[in-house]
């Protein structure tokens, strides 16, 4: 179906044409303006610039041009889907939409497509204008192309999981989210740390970009062969925009649907993590142990570890079934036996993420496990044990605490991972910080060699201890849960 | 029950800690317009909400024509029209253009003409280029109640259509309403202002806390009700009519005015017949006799249902 014919997209289209687009476009015209007019003054007069000094201004000043791009189509494209979606959902326009019989991918279309428009005029301009620098400044043309194709992937990526968030998440705490994955995923700007090996620097893709101007660092190496950065960022995101697209249309054919269905939560894991070990593979050719113990580096792997740890909770998250679920499975099955409690329980998928994470940690230290079996043993321990402790009490306060289930979690979460490096501030003692549920893989795997993994042992087979109580508590929630719907009288 | 449009069959949706709706069950014929009545916090719109899938159910099942939503969606949605009591519009969208919207969303052949014709019909005509965001609760009221109809659904389910509107604008809404009956199309209407209903339903279910205290048509729950109001006038002052009324067992709670009385009659047909005619025997002349039957209210508080409304 044509946009034009998309009812969404034609209505999100009229609403951001009917509040202006005309100021943004201008500002975004003087803006481009102003860039392109520094590169002429330069070129007419470069000693009387400040810019003499700089090697090539015309990088410099597409680099701007880029940067403003990147700021309003991704980041202000991302805050307006959501911003729209969340409005929609809180004023029953969402659901009234919902009701028309279209196929949910037009909404997902509509949507993703219309409500950005105004920041996509605004990017239009700033690419004409940086064309305009790329010319003048004499730089290859497929410089301006590779750019503004990661950027055109980067905001489509971006504003699909804008949709996803915005249907998925409680409308009135819908930024609250944005905001976190923004932040999160603008820290790779500083987190310039091994750029080419990380996965993270091609879902936003600062590392492709800087490649794009200048080949920064080389091109990523795997196994077999050296591939162009924005080839890998542009597979990367195709690939996970899949599942993304995935998740949105089966949120808008069922709202009360898991975000994403358990097999889903696992194929996005296991090829996230595949895509990583495939990038950093290079580094250590299976031989992390070795080269871990005699060059004492193990940073690169500590950051997986941190942004392995970091993604399943949100894939788990997103597992995490609605409130209203586990109430309907526990109303509909006959007996609180386990079996009926794990089909809707995130736990199994906690230890299949766990169990997927341990195969990517061994890959890495596969040739040389005899040297690091000790890290090992405490890295994929640490995942396992965070990632079970995180989705027991997600969903014994979820259904203790009802609605007020989300601040107990978050306290205790807060307790368990960032309390103790508090503490360890406080008392200036790096060890309590060491009890952190997310702290003895990490620390590990960043000091291979060092003194700290007896205790790193020691705190993860303690972590295990807390993960089992926790089951416990767990376990007596979901009965309790059973009973009281057994007391509501539904005859099976 | 095979002719019917909407089906409804143990529809239960729970909620944390509370039966949202229990076990509900009810069917719709073409050009039944049935009052879903109840106090506030019933599950009224609890039910028509889940009706349209927009609530988890925990069990249970809704049939429009026999397509059910789970396997027939585009078919289901097609057929009913939801109008919500919080009157959803863009408010930077005129009237034409939100209904075109809707037109576009829902496949309406012809939108413009079909546009016009729910404008018509809504009397919105002259409001057609007025911004949504402009316009009274009433008039969104009618607008909304306009793009329930674009589709031309057969079955229409009304959440609280007169909820928060003044006299003027309730008359109005009430007389589109009486209009949708002449469309023959199943309505499900609810609302917990009995007066509302009153005069153009057909049908009554009375929902108490989640449940289905009782429902069929209005005839049928007078008659399960077991006695009925009735009314009698008379052309002047007669105080020998009051003791004829008196002098019968079967009747209870008499309310005498100058040209009449409303009292309980309990008993059947014969006994109406009996009273009537004695009446006369005894000179009243009568000029008014009818049931109060269709007195939502009266149904109501004698229907079981405890809550006051």
């Amino acid at each position: 179906m044509k946009h034009g014919e998309n009812p969404f997209f034609v209505t999100q289209r009229k609403l951001v044409h009917r509040e202006g687009v005309l100021a943004a476009v201008i500002l975004a015209g003087i803006l481009g303006l102003s860039f392109f007019s520094g590169l002429l003054v330069y070129r007419w007069n470069p000693r009387e610039t400040s810019a003499h000094t700089i090697s090539r201004p015309g990088d410099t000043l597409y680099g701007c041009v880029v940067a403003l791009e990147l700021l309003i189509l991704v980041i202000g494209g991302f805050g307006r889907i959501s911003e729209r979606i969340c409005t929609e959902r809180k004023s029953g326009l969402w659901d009234s939409n919902c009701l028309a019989p279209r196929r949910p991918r037009d909404m997902v279309w509509g949507y993703w497509l219309g409500a950005p428009l105004r920041e996509v005029y605004m990017a239009v301009i700033l690419a004409i204008w940086g064309l305009g620098i790329i010319l003048v400044a004499g730089m290859p043309f497929r410089v301006w192309l590779l750019t503004q194709l990661l950027i055109v992937s980067t905001s489509l990526f971006f504003g699909l999981l804008a949709v996803l968030v915005a249907i998925s998440g409680n409308p009135r705490r819908g930024g609250m989210v944005i905001w976190l994955v923004l932040v999160l995923l603008l820290s790779q700007i500083f987190l310039q740390y091994a750029a080419r090996r990380m996965i993270t620097n091609y879902i936003f893709p600062v590392y492709p970009l800087a490649w794009s101007f200048r080949g920064w660092h080389g091109e990523p190496s795997l196994p077999f062969f050296t591939i162009n950065p924005v080839i890998v960022t542009l597979g990367v995101q195709l690939v996970l925009g899949i599942f993304l697209w995935r998740a949105a249309i089966r949120r808008i054919a069922d709202p009360f649907l898991p975000v994403l269905g358990r097999w889903e939560a696992l194929a996005l894991y296991c090829t996230t993590l595949f895509l990583q070990s495939v990038l950093v593979w290079t580094r250590w050719h299976g031989q992390f142990g070795r080269c871990a113990v005699s060059h004492g580096f193990g940073g690169e792997l500590a950051v997986i570890q941190g942004y392995m740890m970091l993604l399943g909770i949100v894939l788990l998250t997103g597992l995490e079934a609605n409130g209203a679920w586990p109430r309907r499975v526990a109303l509909c099955a006959p007996s609180a036996r386990l079996r009926s409690i794990l089909s809707v329980s995130a736990v199994p998928s906690a230890l299949a993420l766990g169990i997927a994470s341990a195969i990517a940690i061994l890959s890495q230290c596969m040739f040389s496990l005899a040297h690091v079996w000790k890290v090992y043993v405490v890295a994929t321990g640490n995942v396992m044990s965070f990632f079970l402790a995180f989705v027991l009490l997600l969903e014994y306060c979820r259904l203790r605490f009802g609605r007020q289930g989300l601040g107990f979690f978050m306290l205790w979460l807060f307790i368990l991972c960032v309390f103790p490096f508090i503490l360890s501030i406080v008392l200036n003692n790096s060890t309590v910080a060491r009890l952190s549920l997310l702290a003895p893989g990490i620390s590990v795997l960043a000091d291979p060699a060092g003194r700290w993994a007896n205790f790193a042992l020691l705190t993860v087979l303690a972590h295990f201890a807390i993960v089992a109580l926790l089951l416990l508590f767990w376990y007596r929630q979901w009965r309790r849960v059973f009973t009281a719907a057994a007391g509501r009288g539904i005859s099976h | 029950m095979p002719s019917s449009i909407l089906t409804i069959d143990s529809l239960r949706v729970d909620f944390a800690d509370v039966v949202a709706v229990r076990d509900v069950s009810l069917a719709l014929d073409p050009g039944d317009v049935c009052g879903l009545i109840g106090p506030n916090g019933a599950g009224k719109t609890t039910t028509l909400r889940a009706v349209v899938g927009l609530e988890l159910t925990t069990h249970g099942e809704v049939r429009i024509a026999g397509y059910d939503l789970r396997r027939n969606p585009t078919e289901f949605k097609r057929l009913v029209g939801l109008m919500s009591d919080t009157c959803p519009v863009y408010d930077q969208l005129t009237v034409v253009e939100f209904l075109d919207h809707f037109a576009r969303a829902y496949r309406v052949a012809d939108r413009a003409a079909r546009v016009a014709e729910c404008l018509a019909f809504t009397s919105l005509t002259e409001k057609r280029d007025a911004p949504c965001g402009t316009l009274s609760r009433g008039i969104k009221q009618r607008l909304v109640l306009a793009k329930t109809l674009l589709p031309d659904p057969s079955v229409l389910l009304l959440d609280e259509p007169a909820s928060g509107l003044d006299p003027l604008a309730r008359v109005e809404l009430r007389n589109l309403l009486q209009k949708l009956r002449s469309l023959d199309k199943a309505v499900l209407i609810s609302s917990h202002i009995l007066g509302e209903l009153a005069g153009f339903c057909n049908k009554v279910a009375i929902m108490e806390r989640g449940k289905l205290v009782s429902s069929g048509t209005i005839a049928e729950l007078s008659r399960h009700v077991g006695k009925q109001r009735m009314l009698v006038k008379w052309r002047q002052e007669q105080t020998g009519a009051l003791e004829v009324l008196r002098g019968f067992s079967c009747v209870k709670n008499i309310t005498a005015a100058p040209d009449g009385a409303t009292f309980d009659l309990e008993g059947n047909a014969d006994a109406n017949e009996t009273l009537l005619k004695e009446l006369i025997q005894q000179g009243v002349r009568v000029t008014q006799w009818r049931s109060l039957g269709d007195d939502l209210e009266y149904i109501f508080f004698q229907s079981g249902a405890k809550e006051v409304m």
